[in-house]
């Protein structure tokens, strides 16, 4: 009797085991996450059926290199993780796709749902939130005043905390850490939609030249090289030698990992005037799978991963329920991004920075004076908007 | 047979403990000779396409950095890319033709306005990105022609103030990734091919694999455009390596891929070659294996066969001594022992036939006193009554001397019988712990005889006065004394006989008894204290007297022996312990 209770288990075991799996060609999921991200997702995606083929794209190129991709739909993958500014792009040239209704109407945050949204069409899902916030460390003493209300009480407040072996502020030579200087100057970058160049006032010089000045004292740390950015800060922010840092997000794991208490060893702060963003999946027009695709969308964006991811690394949910459940450090950087405002939402707002940055690279140099520097830019968004506007 | 087997079973163990270290190393060899040339293979691949790589790498990054730093210098004072005036126009010549002289690699060098518009060096090439969202520049994707493979090389030119002026796109022949690939030292059956980002073949030793030709799908060229940086497949026997190009990345991003490929009956052709050698190897290994197993199987056998043939003979009661059996070690060691065995067996022998005469001498004894003591009253009266009727007899009556005959053979009979019931006494009396000076008895044993001495008309002579005391009974020293000297008179008739001690070694001393006659010859010695042995003239003696002297003195854990005395004659040597001194009133 027993022996055919064995071998009845056996056969029920073997029936289980041999139970229908969804088949089919994996889901080609390319992504720009960051290392820490990338680990998270190849755990999630593990075992998964269908499988996930995820291919890592260099954030630098990643636009460039989706754009040519999604061009020639040739080797098309079937779902993208966008930042939030080459969106409009891809849905200006017709790229990408809807999400199906029921994936539409999950409780967004209104934030999220508005940088996945393009001409008031929701055609991704937001994965996280971020943009610039002011980090510090939790166990510091924060530096006086604080937190800024605007971009001279945060000079102040970075120049008070400047000591020998310490900057008070730390952030990276790259026009999308100049946005807040700039909007700080009553000024901002161009704007597609209104035709605007945003820096054709004084106030532009004046917050390149406020920057290099902050560099020029000392106050700001002096920019490592090209490269090796997240590194560095994140060492120098481990050794004590940032009071403050202007970051995102997507700088938490590394900030973590070099720092002695983890995630819950970072103080996070509204920076006056920053830019806020987000990261999207996008499920392309060419993608051979879309309806796959958008399952696995679901997957990476249901409520539970996002509180898992954000005790993980600190990404900031675009749920109601998800951020719910975050952690400590995901609903202070949302809190922080409240006041933040998105990038111009044009297809060129992405390729403003191309011009921006080396610019900016040339003021702290010293190869440039501010005027000149946003001369050229000047004339290099001109051309864009133009371009844009044909 | 069984010394057979013995030989056969070592030459089986030597031949064993060759067979097992030669099975283990040589499975060993062949088990990892695969794995280890397999990776000294792949990392020696490895080398040779990093090799090829960095070179590749190096003569584009070259390019790169050179048109870079034209192109910043070139737009480091500008505003606008369209010439300022003709010396300005004819500079941005001599720029290209400098580049287009000094960097071989590059075939023509376009450079564009913002725009796109042609500034200088021609129209810009069809499909070219200018670098927007590509952060400075680029390295495109090939293109083929008939003119060969090119590949466009874009970057931006901006000025100090980081303003972009210009775009400089060059036109980089990728002839020299052929050339690199031709001067490469394959090994048999290897080629190496470099691919683009999209799996178009750029180079190729393969005459199979056309140049512009795509090689999607083929697995090493898949996997060398996927993320690992470098590896290795072994398919369809065929062993590939790979690596990314670093400087090499199309637009989308995918880095060009440097492939090497063999055959394995190539790639491990080393590897066949030496496990054959291997095989040879352990063949002649086990051979030479055999060989000397059989030799040292016989040169051990040899004299273990010998040891057995010698441990029959002395089964056999063969105790003679023979030159030891000689071998290596053990064996050696084993003869000397046996040689020794053989020895003692024989000794023990000896000693067992001496027991068992003893043991008969002890028999004869008891029956000697038997018979003597049956024999004592009988013979003393007829020794009483011969004297009576001889007393009774005139001197010259024909009796008389018959009767004095049988007085004188009785007295004779009953000295014998006397010497028999002494010996008896010997063999039966117990041991007596005793100590005595040997000066009294000497003393005493001088008086006793002193009338015998005078008869022989030989002289006595003892001084063992100052001799220590010894460990003997009184009585039993006596005797001794008396039966030696006795022996003495008898041997040496009207000689000097002298009775002396000297200091032995060990606390012993050597009473010695000299006399002057013939001494004992060597061939008797070992039997003249047996008894009834004598060679003294028939009716002289009983040949019981040292008999009973020998058992006396073993009784009291001394010695005697006989050799010749120092003028001649033979020396009785009793060797015997010293003792404290005896009081005189135990002395006998």
């Amino acid at each position: 009797m027993q022996v055919r209770i064995w071998i009845a288990g056996a056969l029920a075991l073997a029936a289980c085991d041999r139970a229908p799996r969804a088949e089919g060609p994996p889901v080609r999921f390319a992504h720009t996450l960051a290392p820490a991200e990338a680990a998270a997702l190849d755990e999630l995606i593990a075992g998964r059926a269908p499988a996930v083929e995820a291919t890592l794209l260099p954030f630098s190129r990643a636009e460039a290199v989706l754009g040519a991709t999604l061009a020639s739909a040739d080797d098309c993958p079937d779902l993208l993780r966008i930042d939030a500014t080459w969106l409009p792009a891809l849905a200006a040239a017709g790229r990408v796709s809807p999400p199906p209704p029921a994936l539409a109407a999950r409780a967004w945050l209104p934030a999220g749902r508005e940088l996945a949204s393009w001409d008031g069409r929701l055609l991704a899902v937001p994965m996280s939130l971020d943009g610039l916030v002011l980090i510090r460390p939790a166990t510091a003493a924060p530096p006086t005043p604080w937190p800024p209300a605007d971009l001279a009480q945060l000079e102040a407040a970075a120049a008070a905390a400047t000591t020998a072996g310490r900057h008070g502020l730390g952030l990276r030579v790259d026009g999308y850490w100049l946005v807040p200087f700039l909007r700080g100057h009553g000024v901002d970058v161009a704007d597609g939609t209104r035709g605007t160049l945003g820096i054709d006032g004084a106030g532009a010089e004046a917050a390149l030249a406020d920057l290099a000045a902050l560099f020029a004292r000392g106050v700001i740390a002096p920019p490592p090289a090209p490269g090796a950015e997240a590194e560095h800060e994140a060492a120098a922010f481990a050794r004590g030698e940032l009071a403050i840092l202007i970051s995102g997000p997507w700088a938490y794991p590394a900030l973590a990992t070099a720092g002695a208490d983890g995630l819950g060893g970072l103080a996070i702060d509204a920076l006056p005037g920053a830019p806020r963003g987000a990261q999207l999946l996008a499920v392309p027009s060419c993608a051979r799978a879309p309806e796959r695709a958008w399952e696995l969308a679901g997957e990476l964006t249901a409520p539970a991963t996002q509180a898992a991811w954000s005790r993980r690394l600190g990404a900031v949910p675009t749920t109601e329920d998800g951020l719910a459940a975050a952690a400590p450090l995901a609903r202070a950087t949302y809190a922080a991004l409240a006041a933040a405002r998105p990038l111009p939402r044009h297809p060129l707002s992405a390729a403003l920075f191309d011009d921006l940055s080396p610019a900016v690279a040339a003021v702290v140099a010293g190869d440039a004076t501010p005027a000149e520097a946003l001369d050229g830019v000047r004339r290099a968004w001109t051309r864009a908007l133009a371009a844009g506007a044909r | 047979m069984r010394r057979r087997s013995l030989a056969l079973r070592v030459i089986g163990v030597l031949t064993l403990a060759a067979l097992i270290p030669t099975l283990a190393i040589g499975t060993l060899a062949f088990a990892r000779t695969r794995a280890d040339l397999e990776r000294e293979v792949v990392r020696g691949h490895l080398a040779l396409i990093r090799a090829l790589g960095a070179g590749l790498d190096a003569t584009l990054q070259d390019a790169r950095r050179t048109v870079e730093i034209a192109a910043a210098t070139w737009a480091d004072t500008r505003v606008d890319a369209a010439p300022a005036s003709e010396l300005d126009r004819r500079a941005t010549e001599r720029l290209l033709a400098r580049l287009d002289r000094d960097v071989p690699v590059i075939a023509r060098v376009t450079i564009v306005d913002p725009t796109g518009a042609p500034v200088a060096g021609g129209a810009l090439p069809p499909g070219v990105d200018l670098g927007a969202r590509s952060f400075g520049g680029y390295v495109g994707d090939a293109a083929f022609s008939a003119e060969g493979a090119h590949v466009p090389l874009v970057v931006q030119a901006r000025s100090r103030t980081g303003a972009l002026v210009g775009v400089f796109v060059a036109e980089i022949d990728l002839g020299f990734v052929a050339e690199a690939l031709r001067g490469a030292r394959l090994g048999a059956g290897a080629t190496v091919t470099v691919v683009d980002g999209r799996g178009t073949v750029v180079a190729s030793t393969d005459r199979r694999a056309a140049v512009g030709t795509s090689r999607k799908g083929d697995v090493a060229i898949d996997r060398a455009l996927g993320a690992a940086a470098e590896g290795h497949t072994s398919r369809a026997d065929e062993l590939a390596v790979f690596r990314n190009l670093a400087s090499y990345q199309s637009l989308r991003g995918v880095r060009w891929a440097i492939v090497l490929t063999q055959p394995e009956r190539d790639a491990y052709a080393v590897a066949a070659a030496t496990r054959r050698l291997t095989l040879l190897v352990a063949v002649i290994a086990l051979a030479l294996a055999l060989a000397v197993g059989a030799f040292l199987a016989a040169r051990l056998t040899r004299p273990l066969a010998a040891l057995a043939t010698r441990a029959d003979a002395i089964a056999h009661g063969d105790t003679a001594p023979t030159p030891p059996i000689r071998g290596p070690g053990e064996v050696g060691v084993l003869g000397a022992r046996i040689e020794e065995m053989a020895g003692r067996i024989g000794e023990r022998a000896e000693l067992q036939a001496a027991l068992a005469r003893g043991d008969r001498l002890a028999s004869v004894g008891v029956m000697a006193a038997q018979v003597a003591h049956e024999i004592n009253n009988p013979l003393t009266t007829v020794l009483g009554y011969a004297a009576l009727l001889a007393e009774d007899k005139p001197a010259d009556h024909a009796d008389r001397a018959g009767l004095e005959l049988i007085a004188d053979e009785a007295t004779r009979m009953k000295a014998i019988v006397a010497g028999l019931l002494g010996y008896a006494r010997a063999e039966t009396d117990g041991d007596r712990a005793a100590a005595v000076a040997p000066g009294e008895i000497g003393r005493l044993v001088a008086a006793l005889l002193a009338p015998a001495v005078r008869k022989a008309k030989a002289s006595l002579t003892v001084t063992l006065d100052d001799a220590p005391a010894i460990a003997f009974d009184g009585h039993a020293l006596q005797q001794v004394l008396v039966n030696l000297v006795t022996n003495a008179l008898h041997a040496a008739p009207g000689g000097a006989i002298t009775v002396s001690w000297g200091p032995l070694p060990g606390g012993r001393i050597a009473l010695d008894v000299c006399d002057d006659g013939p001494g004992v010859p060597p061939a008797e010695r070992a039997r003249v204290f047996d008894p009834f042995v004598t060679t003294k003239p028939a009716g002289v003696g009983t040949g019981l007297g040292l008999a009973v002297v020998r058992h006396l003195v073993t009784r009291a854990g001394a010695a005697i022996a006989v050799d010749d005395a120092p003028a001649g004659g033979a020396r009785f040597r009793l060797t015997v312990a010293t003792a404290p001194v005896v009081p005189p009133a135990e002395a006998p």
